[in-house]
């Protein structure tokens, strides 16, 4: 009996053409929306949760901050310096922890001057390899830095990939950091994080050396021993610091994160701007919805004479009503249908020219099963839910009315 | 479903129905325009018997169209009883009014009433949709129906693109698909020019010949309701003559 329905539905909604259409814009705008949305935003959460994966997850990150009070420059951040570092060290269920900086240094290249993030290895070795493991450095052409280099500089895949620096880097070449000149003895692989692709390598004391900056770091990393316990080991170095830096309770000058945090901060992020565009969404659909409900009106008042025929002929009340739902309920899929392969078109197309053209790889559209039938199925329930009453009016017709209307 | 149409069984006479289909005791139908009551019916009473050919004839504004209405079971009486196959009607259920109706009467109207989104066959199909039959038997029946009324190599041909008296046929095969106890036509060839209203009508009397169908017409056109055995006269919504059997005979007295 459904499929007969369905035909039947089908039958109508193809013999009013574009008004059929044209009806559906609404949803489709909709739908088209909240598809590309929910599928790019997916791909950038599961993009960052890889960035995340590729930085370690059993890594504890202490950097400075200002509290912030006040006018802005009234208040300055208290740098981390070595004293910190000692005080994370000794700190319970820390395994390795070590000092890493990284400053904005001029970088010269053929008289091309630019602001590079330029970071640094510290010597000892363990430190030394773990800041390697952390940060994924690994080498592509040429060789690893030493600990023995001096004037040497490791460069992401970044500035051999593409003229960054206004021409490409490669091994060999010599540049400028902060009016010292270095050769580039490595290109490192492309790790997957925009953060180690697009910086500079040197050793730490050169770094010192070039920035005139003698003891400060810009973060401390922490390896803990258990990464079931990080939370702890986090809460531990929190308290731990506030006492080395007496700080008071909640105006520590310091933050301690750990890779989960970071994550949930993203997504709440993420989050709010998916509810905003969502709910832009939301208002189309309603509009198109409206859309519907005016259509399935004008069809009833059209079909008045088929419904008293029908009726005539053994049509209960919910056999009128079960066809005129089943029929809004298409023009709502149809619109959604289509709103789901533009939508889905539209995210690649993002991807494509994200990719392409910025070369930034965070942004990919995520297709996945539950979206596509989820935003098929709400269509569906829309094109029913506004096509309600009008079916209902449809379905009270007085079967002796209808008929008289020819 | 195959539960309904088990059920389906011609009606048995019994006390309850004397052997009549359709009763109507005493029908008033009052519509109200405003303050002014107007009066369609004012108390018509009328037993369509199991197997008669009925031919209700009338003036325009007599009240026929509103009779019809009543006897095949689309409107409730302001006053007055009707019954359908021994059952007050008054008494159903919607649904259950709508399923006997679907049942028991077959209707062809003047201006053939088909779908037009549909197809000639889909047309004929859609009762038995009501009814609950399957898929296959739909499709069975209605091809039956079709080619009984000659149209086999219409089926899928939508209404627009039939003759007047093809989309009749068509009405006429949808009318039958139920295989009703009655059939009740009004002015079935009102629209049609004389060849094909003549191919309706002999339809219709062979219909009742051959099958035993009661058929009741409702026409304006005395050649038409001639064709009947019993004829009914209604003028300002009161049956003024009834004359039983030898309906010609009084046609062509007057």
């Amino acid at each position: 009996m459904l499929g007969e329905y369905l035909k039947i539905s089908v039958q109508s909604l193809k013999r009013r053409g574009l008004r059929s259409w044209l009806t559906m814009v609404g949803i489709i705008i909709g739908i088209a929306a909240v598809v590309s949305l929910i599928s790019l935003s997916q791909g950038l959460e599961m993009a960052v949760a890889q960035q995340f994966q590729v930085l370690g997850v059993e890594r504890i990150t202490v950097q400075s901050r200002s509290l912030g009070f006040g006018p802005p420059g009234s208040s300055v951040a208290i740098p981390l310096d070595e004293s910190d570092l000692n005080v994370v060290r000794r700190t319970r269920g820390v395994d390795i922890a070590s000092g890493f900086l990284i400053e904005p240094v001029m970088v010269e290249v053929d008289d091309e001057l630019s602001l590079e993030f330029v970071g640094s290895l510290p010597r000892d070795p363990v430190e030394r390899q773990f800041i390697i493991d952390s940060n994924n450095y690994e080498i592509e052409y040429g060789r690893m830095l030493r600990s023995n280099d001096r004037y040497s500089v490791m460069v992401g895949y970044t500035y051999y990939d593409r003229p960054v620096l206004g021409k490409r880097l490669d091994v060999r070449d010599r540049i400028i950091i902060g009016g010292q000149e270095f050769t580039v003895i490595g290109v490192m692989k492309r790790s997957g994080s925009f953060q180690t692709d697009g910086s500079m390598v040197v050793n730490e004391d050169i770094l010192r050396e070039v920035t005139g900056n003698d003891d400060t770091f810009a973060l401390i990393t922490a390896k803990v021993q258990n990464v079931d316990e990080i939370d702890d080991v986090a809460e531990r170095i929190r308290h731990e610091l506030r006492r080395h830096r007496g700080d008071r309770v909640g105006q520590e000058t310091f933050s301690v994160t750990t890779p989960q945090q970071l994550l949930d901060t993203f997504k709440t992020v993420l989050n709010v701007i998916t509810v905003v565009v969502v709910g832009i969404a939301a208002i189309s659909l309603v509009v198109g919805g409206v859309g519907i409900a005016n259509t399935m009106y004008m069809s009833v008042l059209e079909r008045t004479r088929d419904i008293g025929v029908m009726k005539a002929i053994g049509a209960r009340n919910r056999d009128v009503l079960s066809l005129f739902l089943l029929e809004s309920g298409l023009l709502g899929l149809a619109g959604g249908v289509i709103g789901v392969a533009i939508g889905l078109g539209f995210a690649w197309l993002v991807e494509f020219i994200a990719v392409t053209f910025l070369g930034v790889e965070l942004l990919q559209a995520v297709i996945t099963l539950p979206l596509v039938f989820g935003a098929l199925l709400f269509s569906f329930l829309l094109g029913s839910l506004f096509g309600i009453t009008p079916a209902i009016s449809a379905s009270r017709m007085n079967p002796v009315d209808a008929l008289r209307k020819a | 479903m195959q539960k309904k149409a088990a059920a389906k069984k011609k009606t048995i006479p019994t006390k309850a129905n004397n052997g009549n289909v359709i009763e109507l005791d005493g029908v008033w139908k009052t519509y109200r325009m405003g303050d002014v009551r107007f009066h369609a019916l004012r108390g018509a009473t009328l037993r369509v018997k199991r197997g008669e050919f009925l031919a209700v004839m009338g003036p325009s504004g007599s009240g026929k169209s509103t009779l019809m209405n009543m006897i095949g079971c689309l409107d409730v009486p302001s006053k007055g009883v009707v019954h359908l196959n021994g059952k007050n009607i008054a008494k159903m259920t919607e649904s259950g009014l709508a399923q006997i109706r679907g049942r028991t009467i077959g209707f062809i109207f003047q201006q053939f009433n088909l779908i037009n989104s549909l197809t000639a066959k889909e047309n004929v199909m859609l009762p038995l949709t009501f009814q609950g039959y399957s898929g296959g038997k739909r499709e069975k029946l209605a091809e039956s129906y079709l080619s009984l009324v000659g149209l086999s190599d219409k089926y899928q041909n939508k209404p627009t693109q039939l003759s007047g008296g093809q989309q009749q046929r068509v009405a006429i095969a949808r009318a039958l698909a139920g295989d009703p106890e009655v059939i009740l036509a009004d002015e079935p060839t009102g629209n049609l020019d004389s060849k094909s209203g003549e191919t309706v009508l002999d339809f219709l009397k062979k219909l009742h010949k051959e099958k035993g169908t009661t058929i009741v017409l409702v026409t304006h056109d005395e050649r038409v309701a001639k064709q009947a055995n019993r004829l009914i006269y209604i003028k300002d919504g009161m049956i003024v003559k009834s004359l039983d059997e030898d309906t010609s005979k009084y046609l062509s007295e007057n």
